[in-house]
């Protein structure tokens, strides 16, 4: 149901539906303990602000991923940002970061 | 791929997101909207609630504690709901056994409305029936399904529900031009123009309450945030995340007997200020124990989360502490939200205000998929139809109009049914879902799709039309006892019914004229045809 010449034919729909729906989603809950962790706030505090902006940011992404052209693209950066946030996150609990 | 601009992507998202999820988006609108009004659908859903107003608290709680020694005097908790002005004429008691005396099977939590005047439960002589609580449920649970499997879908849709609000706000960026510009006659885009106007003029609104509505779902969509939070310490995790939520402190069992104070006292210890009117509710904890508690939650802020919950000794009726369940500014922000979508705070004119911002919001989302339809209809012909196209035209008419005929026939269920039927209260709902079902069967049947909508328009027309008229035969709570008595609670929901009615008969007169004019159009280029 989707016309060839505004977002992608079929194919490179069903793409960006995935990227918006797995990666996307894996990705806003990476960012979203990064800033838990990063930020010098209290966890107790931080935590629900950052659960109640994560539906921003996520909108922000799905967003994102059905505008910019290239689909590869797309998949790039998800990754890309998925094993940067993760390794920061990894890298502050094993480090033991200040709660 | 050509590079595209930002609007045409986000139309793109708009147009897709916001059709395939339209008649869920839809039925949850409404039904949502029927929740700001759900204590007052389940009055007049309930006829035989005696009418008691005004009350005082000291009397409510006299009964209720009666009734609580007699039938929860072990239990953990108690729950009372004194009488008050909007949501309800008698007293609610419930109470809950602890986990231990409910695995064994013998004990099973309780509840029940009594009679203020006289203590007696009502919950007997009182049909059965799902009321307007049933129906406001259906807006984040819709029915039938299991709440674990429906909730995280019922989150999605929402999700995609606000992102059809921030895609459109994107597309529609001349906001206030657009609210001005209205094209009568222009099929297409008076439909985009209404489309616009009903979102534009409502839309504070529309965003709050798709966002807040994440908000409920925090939890359910951010779970691994909070984990990850904690350094996926899970056994540290379990232990604070309630506490962010406020999820109070717990209060144990000592062993030691000791009497509780009489409820009614607690009267004297609030004081003049409190009135049944901004009392939530009155929990007592370990009722007969030494460490018993009495907490009185206040409806003071915007909702829930943020009311002020007062905690006193069971024992003495000191007053302990004053507890919150703002434990920072985030949790402030969320409550705020969620108080915000829920309205409880919303006194008459405000909750009708509510109310028109509710049916804005399914106008929005019903004009949405007419232009949908309408914009492709001219190019869809000369195609010879695709599925598709009808697939989403017979939807709209039998999600749009008959939707609301199925509420209707709910509460004709609600009147009609014999009142010893076994599972009534499932078969008002029965009646609902197979209303909607040939409502949704029926479009498909006519091949002219303006003669279905007219035929819709007139039925549902009907179905509000003669409720008040059922009403006035079936009981004594109708419209010329109502009106009489200035009990506007119930009187307001027949004489919304006759304005549901009145709007159908207009949009069903109002079709028929177009399409009789379309008509002679039609036969007058025909003829022109031929004389050529």
């Amino acid at each position: 149901m989707s016309k060839p010449n505004s977002t992608g034919g079929g194919k490179v729909v069903v793409s960006r539906l995935l990227a918006a729906f797995i990666p996307g989603f894996i990705l806003t809950n990476s960012l979203g303990i990064f800033f838990v962790l990063a930020l010098p706030i209290d966890r107790m505090v931080s935590i629900p602000w950052v659960m109640a902006f994560a539906f921003l940011v996520y909108t922000f992404i799905v967003m994102w991923v059905f505008h910019v052209p290239s689909v590869k693209r797309v998949w790039a950066v998800l990754l890309s940002g998925i094993v940067l946030t993760s390794a920061a996150n990894a890298a502050m609990v094993f480090m033991g970061a200040p709660a | 791929m050509k590079q595209k601009s930002f609007r045409q992507s986000m139309t793109w998202l708009h147009t897709w997101f916001g059709l395939v999820f339209a008649w869920i988006m839809y039925f949850m609108f409404v039904t949502g909207t029927l929740g700001y009004f759900d204590t007052e659908i389940d009055r007049w859903m309930m006829p035989e609630v005696p009418v008691n107003q005004n009350i005082p608290l000291d009397e409510s709680l006299r009964v209720a504690e009666k009734h609580l020694k007699a039938h929860g005097s072990e239990a953990d908790h108690w729950y009372i709901g004194p009488v008050n002005d909007r949501e309800s004429s008698s007293i609610y008691v419930s109470w809950e056994w602890s986990r231990e005396l409910l695995g064994t099977g013998e004990y099973e939590n309780g509840h029940g409305h009594l009679d203020a005047t006289n203590g007696e439960v009502i919950n007997e002589n009182i049909r059965e029936t799902g009321g307007g609580q049933t129906l406001y449920k259906m807006h984040y649970l819709l029915h039938y399904i299991d709440r674990d499997i429906i909730y995280p879908i019922i989150g999605f849709i929402t999700f995609l529900m606000f992102i059809g609000v921030v895609t459109g706000i994107v597309i529609h960026r001349n906001l206030f031009k657009e609210l001005f510009t209205f094209r009568p006659r222009k099929r297409a885009r008076s439909w985009l123009d209404m489309h616009n106007l009903m979102s534009v003029s409502s839309l504070p609104f529309q965003v709050m309450i798709t966002y807040s509505g994440l908000i409920f779902m925090v939890t359910t969509f951010f779970p691994i945030i909070a984990l990850g939070g904690f350094g996926f310490d899970s056994k540290l995790a379990r232990e604070e995340t309630p506490k962010i939520f406020g999820r109070g402190e717990v209060i144990e069992r000592s062993g030691v007997a000791a009497p509780l104070m009489p409820l009614e006292q607690m009267a004297q210890e609030l004081g003049e200020e409190v009135t049944p009117n901004n009392i939530r509710y009155i929990k007592v904890s370990m009722p007969g124990d030494e460490s018993a508690r009495i907490s009185v939650r206040l409806m003071r802020g915007v909702g829930n989360g943020t009311d002020d919950v007062l905690v006193f000794n069971g024992i003495t009726g000191n007053f302990i502490e004053s507890e919150s369940n703002l434990t920072g500014s985030g949790i402030t922000f969320t409550s705020t939200f969620l108080g915000l979508h829920e309205g409880l705070f919303a006194g008459p004119i405000l909750r009708w205000l509510y109310f028109i911002a509710g049916i804005f919001g399914s106008a929005m989302i019903a004009t949405g998929a007419i232009y949908w339809v309408e914009k492709r209809r001219i190019k869809n012909e000369k195609k010879g139809g695709s599925f598709g196209f009808s697939l989403v035209e017979n939807l709209n008419i039998g999600t749009i109009v008959g939707l609301l005929t199925a509420i209707g026939v709910y509460f004709w269920a609600n009147r009609l049914l014999p009142l010893d039927m076994a599972s009534r209260a499932d078969w008002e709902v029965h009646c609902m879902f197979l209303a909607w079902l040939v409502c949704l069967i029926h479009p498909f049947t006519r091949s002219d799709k303006q003669q279905a909508w007219i035929e819709q328009c007139y039925v549902a027309a009907m179905t509000f039309a003669f409720l008040p008229i059922l009403n006035y035969i079936t009981t004594d709570a109708h419209l010329l006892n109502t009106l009489k008595d200035g009990n506007w609670v119930l009187a307001g929901f027949d004489l919304t019914s006759l304005l549901t009615a009145g709007f159908f008969i207009y949009a069903g007169a109002k079709l028929r004229k177009r399409r009789g004019a379309e008509n002679i159009k039609m036969i007058e280029s025909q003829q022109a045809a031929l004389a050529d």
